[in-house]
């Protein structure tokens, strides 16, 4: 009977220490992280409060400890829901158009252009809608314009997690309702885009949750309020990003204490989203687990 | 002998209503490709035309001058420091994050058990999701006060190495420097790196990993041999979308960062400065011709993010994998 | 689970959004024409050096008037001036006197005269970190020297010289400077431009290539530098002292002797360096640091308001606050680290906002 060989010491001893490696990789990646997130929490947890995220900072000057976020929770909820009404819709399109209709030389165009976007540095694109909307157009500031960085930003995103969404759609059910006589387009949006919509809402709600933290292009677009400004169209809006950055450089102690609680928050959320997100891929069958 | 009758024309719903239905949808589907490239081709047509005031009108050497002082008063600029604090405090941050990353990646592939593994995979996610700003806020208050030790434990013992002689003052100096930047940046890049491999890793076909494990590899030598190799093009996918988030990383720079426009290459001097952080720092107290420069310098860091892009492409390309990659 | 469960998930999504905000903005502005907002709210922005100063007015403003919404941003002068010179904003803040074209241009924007009208003074600090150290005395051709990387050392002579009886130690000098546009390195330059030229040759600029020393991001960013740092100096406003807790030296001008920062100090810097340049209403005006008795790095810091406004209730309201801001404002300064206008000063600003329209 013929016994497996056992390796060799030396090739045993480097499968050990291969493993050794990996687990202190694995610490050297949960420690600082986590410290990260430790440190935000414990700084941010004091100010969190009911109170804190239904006010705004009306009222509220350097020299008080009230206030809240209220008006920056608004300004960025507004901003990336009318950032997502632009690039949902249209990325769902692309995303059909380069995987339905793929063969030619234009889709692959456009599938290299995504790319491209992808690239693109998000300071880059805020800078683009002030030089173009705010300055060449003469808008003023508004959640609009920052919702129009944003979106430049989650398209590309969009594209390609529906993209990949559409792709894992059994080529099987298509020919199938091809077979069946069913046009195209008909295919497309019964058949297709339904098997694959719990996909394409993951990857809408990670665009967003990508996106809803982004500062840079912001930054430069929206202007700054501290009261409630409901109306994204018209009028400078606050959001979560820039309130962190701006509490962060002040010389308030308090704007300090209410910049942490706000990144708190924006974690938060985040992990709201995707926390959701991670629920609704488990209900997908497409996607292997 | 089956007789396969026709199925009736109105049931089949092909004719001219089912082809006009085709061509309005394919066309809908087609605008909205060419609606990318109306996006894309203005956003590049309008920056360059925006930038070209700044590039005709520079007294110094575009490429070669470190000089971003006052620049409507000056009127000279360069985008050389500015370049050089990108690039290396990205490539600093990738060359401590990738293999970490890639480390942990195979750890909750190949050695976890299974539940911690989804777990751990759950974890990496959300982590690659937190908004840069939280790191720019903790490094700003935080980091770079404690990072003194660290520092000038290794302009002391390890001040041979060039790039990491400390000349001049005193090395218990606080220093915002390229090496703190580029750690933050690591550490923010880290999460995104390894999500992705990940991803690569899991799609890795089992029969091959069994195939080397029956033939009586170890663990590391089955990785070796059966994941790593045919996970190449994945892996680089993820480089470079670590790399592309690093180099357009803009606040948390910014706060860190020295912000001393020069070439410096020993990384924990005081200095260095991003396009970035240059451009967020900058924009409020510029005149229209500083704006300009500041678009040029934009434009310069959107060609560099969109070459390594490229050149992820074509490595891909040329290792044989035709379809992009988990990304 | 098909297409209708993402109609329906974009639709609740829709539906919440518009109902957070319809009932979050009950009280908000942002219908308004022209000027940045609307005849209840304004956005102004400007200067990074009143900012703290503007937020506090328009908080206790808003508390008066729950109506008003205002929000200052500091955003910079530049920033300030340009968006009031192409009709974006009702007023600016800006520590700088406008130009011959931006004059006109904005005086365009407005269909009126533009004014310029000082609103706040307030000094420079110069802030250090010196273990021991808590009454150190710099004149300006020695902090020049500091900052132009001349002198390296705390125990330098020329230092010592000027601080009899207080040990200073071997540290190096690590300076920090603001590595973006800012006012208040326009001070600080002009100060000494205009006192130790023969040390300090870069001019008088909002930035520059420094010869040593590290650059950060804003007020904050410099003084937490110096906060980490023994043998830390830089400029900054002295709130920002006081946040962190670091003493400021008393320096040495070219008149008078060695003065602390306060706001008497800089109210009497003022009243002797500061003199009117523009025709009433207009209160532009220029500092002599030479001639400053007081505090000598300190400055006015304006607010630039059109005459008459298109929108009479927009104008209403920016001659509400700015009478409020000059008037019973003034005590906040004190606080805050500013300095009230000298009262003769203030009394012109009142007349000049009285004008507006």
């Amino acid at each position: 009977m013929t016994t497996l060989n056992r390796p060799s010491l030396r090739r045993r001893a480097t499968d050990r220490l291969a493993a050794a490696g990996f687990l202190l990789a694995l610490l050297l990646t949960l420690l600082p992280l986590g410290f990260v997130i430790g440190y935000v929490a414990e700084r941010g947890a004091t100010r969190l409060s009911a109170h804190f995220l239904t006010s705004s900072m009306a009222g509220v000057g350097p020299l008080d400890a009230g206030g809240g976020i209220a008006q920056a929770i608004v300004g960025t909820l507004e901003q990336v829901l009318v950032a997502s009404l632009i690039a949902v819709p249209l990325g769902l399109l692309v995303a059909i158009y380069i995987t339905e209709y793929g063969g030619s030389w234009f889709a692959t165009a456009v599938r290299f252009l995504i790319d491209v976007m992808t690239g693109i540095p998000s300071i880059v694109a805020g800078l683009f809608i002030l030089a173009f909307w705010l300055i060449e157009l003469g808008h003023g500031f508004s959640g609009l314009a920052g919702a129009f960085a944003l979106s430049i930003l989650e398209l590309p995103i969009v594209v390609r997690t529906s993209e990949q969404m559409i792709q894992l759609v059994p080529h099987g059910l298509r020919e199938a309702s091809y077979a069946l006589g069913v046009p195209k387009w008909r295919t497309v949006l019964r058949v297709v885009l339904p098997t694959a919509s719990t996909g394409i809402v993951t990857g809408v709600m990670l665009a967003v949750a990508r996106v809803i933290g982004e500062t840079a292009p912001v930054l430069l677009v929206i202007g700054n309020n501290n009261f409630i400004n409901g109306n994204v169209f018209h009028g400078a809006q606050a959001s979560l990003g820039v309130f962190i950055y701006q509490g962060a450089l002040s010389s308030s102690d308090f704007d300090v204490d209410r910049a942490w609680a706000a990144a708190l928050t924006l974690i938060l959320i985040v992990v709201v989203l995707y926390v959701a997100a991670r629920v609704l891929t488990r209900r997908n069958h497409l996607v292997r687990r | 002998m089956t007789v396969v009758t026709a199925p009736d024309a109105a049931s089949l719903r092909s004719g001219s209503r089912a082809r006009r239905g085709d061509a309005v949808f394919e066309g809908l589907a087609r605008a909205a490709g060419a609606l990318v490239f109306a996006i894309l081709g203005a956003i590049a047509i309008f920056l360059i035309v925006k930038a070209v005031p700044a590039l005709r009108g520079d007294q110094a050497n575009f490429f070669t001058s470190q000089a971003w002082g006052d620049v409507g008063g000056t009127h000279e600029f360069g985008i050389a420091a500015l370049v050089f604090g990108t690039v290396v405090t990205s490539v600093l941050a990738l060359v401590m994050a990738v293999p970490v990353a890639i480390g942990v990646a195979l750890y909750i592939t190949e050695y976890a058990p299974r539940r911690i593994s989804t777990l751990l995979g759950y974890a990496t996610d959300l982590l690659a999701s937190v908004p840069s700003v939280v790191y720019g806020l903790w490094g700003f208050e935080f980091f770079i006060h404690h990072t003194i030790g660290v520092q000038s434990f290794l302009a002391r013992y390890f001040g041979w190495i060039p790039i990491f002689r400390h000349p001049g003052a005193d090395v218990d100096v606080i220093s915002k420097s390229i090496f703190n930047a580029s750690i933050v940046l690591a550490i923010m890049v880290l999460p995104i790196v390894a999500a992705v491999c990940r991803e690569v890793f899991r799609q890795v076909d089992p029969a091959e990993k069994e195939a080397a494990l029956a033939l009586g590899a170890t663990r590391w030598e089955m990785i070796r041999t059966a994941v790593l190799p045919t996970s190449r093009p994945g892996i680089i996918s993820a480089v470079m979308l670590g790399l592309g988030r690093a180099l357009g990383e803009t606040i948390a720079v910014a706060l860190i960062i020295g912000n001393v426009t020069t070439i410096n290459s020993h990384i924990l001097v005081p200095g260095g400065n991003t396009i970035a952080a240059n451009i967020a720092n900058q924009f409020g107290e510029s005149d229209d011709f500083g704006r300009s420069a500041l678009i040029a310098s934009g434009l310069v860091l959107f060609i560099l993010t969109l070459g390594v892009n490229l050149i992820a492409r074509w490595v891909i390309l040329r290792s044989g994998k035709e379809e992009r990659s988990a990304v | 689970m098909n297409v209708s469960l993402v109609t329906r998930a974009a639709g609740i999504a829709v539906v919440a959004a518009l109902g957070l905000a319809a009932c979050a903005g009950s009280s908000s502005g942002g219908t308004g024409s022209t000027g940045g907002g609307s005849s209840t709210s304004l956005t102004p922005q400007g200067s990074t050096f009143q900012q703290t100063l503007e937020q506090q007015w328009a908080s206790k403003y808003h508390q008066a008037h729950p109506d008003a919404e205002i929000t200052y941003s500091g955003t910079g002068s530049s920033a300030g001036i340009e968006q009031f010179t192409a009709g974006k904003v009702a007023f600016a803040g800006s520590d700088v006197t406008m130009s011959a074209e931006e004059q006109s241009k904005a005086d365009a924007a407005c269909g009126s005269t533009a004014l310029t009208l000082p609103i706040t003074s307030g000094g420079v600090a110069i802030i250090y970190n010196l273990e021991g150290v808590t009454n150190l005395r710099l004149d300006a051709a020695t902090l020049a020297g500091i900052f132009m990387g001349k002198i390296t050392k705390w125990n330098d002579p020329a230092i010592a010289h000027q601080n009899p009886g207080v040990h200073l130690p071997d540290t190096s000098i690590a300076t920090f400077h603001r590595s973006d546009g800012s006012g208040t390195t326009n001070v600080l330059s002009g100060f000494l431009d205009a006192t130790a030229k023969s040390v300090w040759t870069l001019g008088v600029n909002k930035e520059f290539t420094w010869p040593s020393g590290q650059g950060a991001v804003g007020s904050s960013g410099v003084v937490a530098g110096v906060k980490n740092t023994n043998g830390g100096i830089t400029y900054a406003e002295i709130t920002y002292a006081k946040q962190a807790q670091l003493p400021t030296a008393a320096i040495k001008g070219t008149t008078g002797g060695y003065v602390s920062i306060s706001a008497e100090n800089v109210t009497k810097s003022i009243n002797s360096g500061f003199t009117l340049t523009g025709t009433a209403p207009d209160l532009a005006g220029a500092l002599s640091f030479a001639d400053m008795t007081g505090y000598p790095i300190s400055t006015v810091s304006y607010v630039l308001v059109c005459s008459t406004y298109a929108d009479s209730a927009e104008g209403s309201l920016v001659k509400d606050y700015l009478t409020y801001a000059a008037g019973d404002g003034q005590a906040e300064a004190d606080p805050l680290g500013f300095a009230p206008l000298p009262a003769a000063l203030d009394q012109k600003v009142l007349s000049s906002v009285a004008t507006i329209g």
